[in-house]
C-alpha cells in the first residue's frame, strides 16, 4: 500500500531529530527558567478556558444529583441547625463580651492579632498535576487577577500552600503536603519553631511530617501549628494543623512527629489566596 | 490522517479529564493515567513511525501544562520512546486479543513512572524505590490496566470505522483517477 515515489524521513531520523529537539529543551529550560515561560502561556490560552468550563459543566452535574438526593437530608438538617442556632445565640453573647475584654488586654499589651486580616482573592481549582508524586493544583486566576508567585493559599481556614508559578489566567499552587514544600512553622501555645515538609510517603495517610522541634518545648497532643514569623514565604500566623505523635528524635536534641492539616487535599474546590507577600509586611 | 486528527482530538480530551475530574477519578489519592493508554494503542496500530510521533505531540502536552519544575521535554521524551516501542510490535501483533493491550499499556506505564521516580525523587536522594513502587508504581498501573480494559475495544471499534472509511475513500478516489 506504500506510496512510492514521494519522498519520505525514515524513521530513524526522525526518531534522532526530536531527541535532540527534546535534549536541547530540557537543557535551555534548566540554564534559563524563563525560556519555558512564553510557550507555556501560550499552550495555557488555550487549555485554561476548556479546564473552567469542562469544570463548570462537572460541577453543574455534580449540583443536581445532590439536589435530589439531599431534600431529605436538608429537612432534618434545617431543624438540629435551627436548635444549634439557639443555643449559638447564646454563646455568642458571652463571646462578644469576651471579645471586647480581649481587645482590651490586647491594647494594653500592644499585641498584634494573631490572625491579621491579609487581602484575599477567591479562586477556583481547576486542575490537578497528572502524575501520582506530585500534589500541585492549577486554579483559575492569574497575572491579570494580580496575583504573583510566592503568594500563600489558604482554604478551610488553613494553609494550603504556595503560588509557584504564575501564567495570565492561570496559577500553579504547590501545596504543603507536596513532596519537598518545606514551612516554617511555630507552636501557638509554646512559639517553639520547627520545620513543617511535605513528604510522599505520609500523604496517603493525610499527615504531614514535623521536625526540628527544640527537646525541651512543652509540646502536647493537639497543639495548634501556625506559620511562623521568620518564614520568609509564608505570611505568619496562619493554621497549619494540629500536632500528633511526637518523639525524641535520635539525637536527643530535637523532637518530631506529624500533623495532621485542618485541609481537606482531596477535596479542595474553592481557595482564597492571600494577595499580600511576606516581603511587603515587614 | 483522519485517524490521526481523531485520536489526538481523544488525547486532549482525555488528558483535559484526567487534569480536571482528577478528585472525582482518584481511587485511595491514585489516579490513572489516560494518556499512556491513547499513545499505547495508537502506536500498536499504526506503527513506529506514528507512533513516536504521536508520543512526542502526548508528552510535550504534559509538558506544557504540568511539567516538573517547568522544564519541557522530559515527557515528551519519554511518552515518544513509549510510542516508538510500542509501535515496534505493529507487525507481529493480534490486537483483538485483550492481552496485548494489557501488557503494553501495563509495561510503558511502569516503564514511566520508574523514569519520572528517577528524575524527579530519586535525585532529591528519597531512595525508599520499594515504598514507591509498592504504594503509587503498582496501585497506578493496576488502575490504568483496569481503564485500559474499558477503552480498547472502543479505541478499536473507533479505529476499524475511521480506516474503513478512508480505504473506501481512497478507493473511490484511485478510480475516478483512472
Amino acid at each position: 500500500m506504500k506510496k512510492r515515489g514521494k519522498f519520505t524521513i525514515p524513521t530513524k531520523y526522525i526518531i534522532a531529530i526530536l531527541s535532540f529537539i527534546c535534549i536541547a529543551f530540557i537543557t535551555l529550560c534548566v540554564i534559563n527558567e524563563n525560556f519555558s515561560r512564553p510557550i507555556k502561556e501560550a499552550a495555557a490560552t488555550v487549555i485554561v478556558p476548556i479546564q473552567k468550563g469542562m469544570n463548570y459543566v462537572g460541577g453543574w452535574f455534580a449540583d443536581k444529583a445532590d439536589t435530589l438526593k439531599e431534600i431529605n437530608d436538608l429537612q432534618e438538617e434545617n431543624e438540629r441547625l435551627k436548635k444549634e442556632n439557639d443555643e449559638l445565640k447564646s454563646e455568642n453573647v458571652i463571646l462578644s463580651q469576651q471579645q471586647n475584654e480581649l481587645e482590651r488586654l490586647r491594647e494594653l499589651y500592644k499585641l498584634d492579632d494573631i490572625y491579621s486580616d491579609y487581602p484575599k482573592v477567591a479562586a477556583r481549582v481547576i486542575g490537578k498535576e497528572t502524575s501520582n508524586w506530585f500534589t500541585v493544583f492549577t486554579i483559575d486566576k492569574g497575572s491579570n487577577d494580580g496575583l504573583e508567585v510566592d503568594m500563600n493559599v489558604i482554604a478551610d481556614g488553613g494553609l494550603v500552600g504556595r503560588i509557584t508559578y504564575v501564567g495570565k489566567n492561570y496559577a500553579k499552587v504547590t501545596s504543603i503536603i507536596n513532596d519537598g514544600s518545606n514551612v516554617s512553622a511555630k507552636f501557638a501555645t509554646t512559639s517553639d519553631i520547627c520545620i513543617v515538609s511535605g513528604d510522599l510517603k505520609l500523604m496517603n495517610e493525610g499527615i504531614i511530617r514535623v521536625s526540628n522541634i527544640n527537646i525541651n518545648a512543652n509540646i502536647n497532643e493537639g497543639d495548634m501549628l501556625l506559620t511562623s514569623y521568620i518564614s520568609d514565604k509564608y505570611v505568619p500566623g496562619i493554621l497549619i494543623g494540629y500536632v500528633t505523635g511526637v518523639e525524641d528524635d535520635a539525637n536527643r536534641l530535637t523532637k518530631s512527629g506529624y500533623v495532621m492539616p485542618v485541609v481537606d487535599f482531596a477535596h479542595l474546590e474553592e481557595v482564597l489566596v492571600i494577595t499580600q507577600l511576606k516581603e511587603e509586611i515587614d | 490522517m483522519l485517524i490521526n486528527i481523531v485520536f489526538a482530538l481523544i488525547l486532549i480530551i482525555s488528558y483535559l479529564i484526567e487534569t480536571t475530574f482528577a478528585s472525582t477519578l482518584q481511587l485511595g489519592n491514585i489516579i490513572p493515567n489516560l494518556v499512556i493508554i491513547i499513545v499505547c494503542m495508537f502506536s500498536l496500530l499504526r506503527g513506529r513511525r506514528q507512533g513516536l510521533i504521536f508520543g512526542f505531540f502526548a508528552g510535550l502536552l504534559i509538558d506544557l501544562f504540568n511539567g516538573y519544575e517547568n522544564v519541557i521535554g522530559i515527557n515528551a521524551l519519554l511518552y515518544m520512546y513509549v510510542g516508538f516501542i510500542n509501535g515496534i510490535f505493529n507487525d507481529i501483533i493480534y490486537l483483538h486479543n485483550f492481552h496485548i493491550p494489557i501488557i503494553s499499556v501495563g509495561i510503558s506505564d511502569m516503564a514511566v513512572s520508574l523514569m519520572t521516580y528517577f528524575i524527579t525523587f530519586l535525585i532529591r536522594n528519597k531512595l525508599d524505590l520499594i515504598y514507591y513502587f509498592k504504594n503509587i508504581i503498582i496501585p497506578e498501573i493496576i488502575y490504568t490496566v483496569f481503564v485500559t480494559l474499558l477503552l480498547y475495544k472502543v479505541l478499536l471499534v473507533v479505529y476499524e470505522k475511521l480506516s474503513d472509511y478512508e480505504s473506501r475513500k481512497d478507493a473511490k478516489i484511485d478510480q475516478g483517477d483512472i
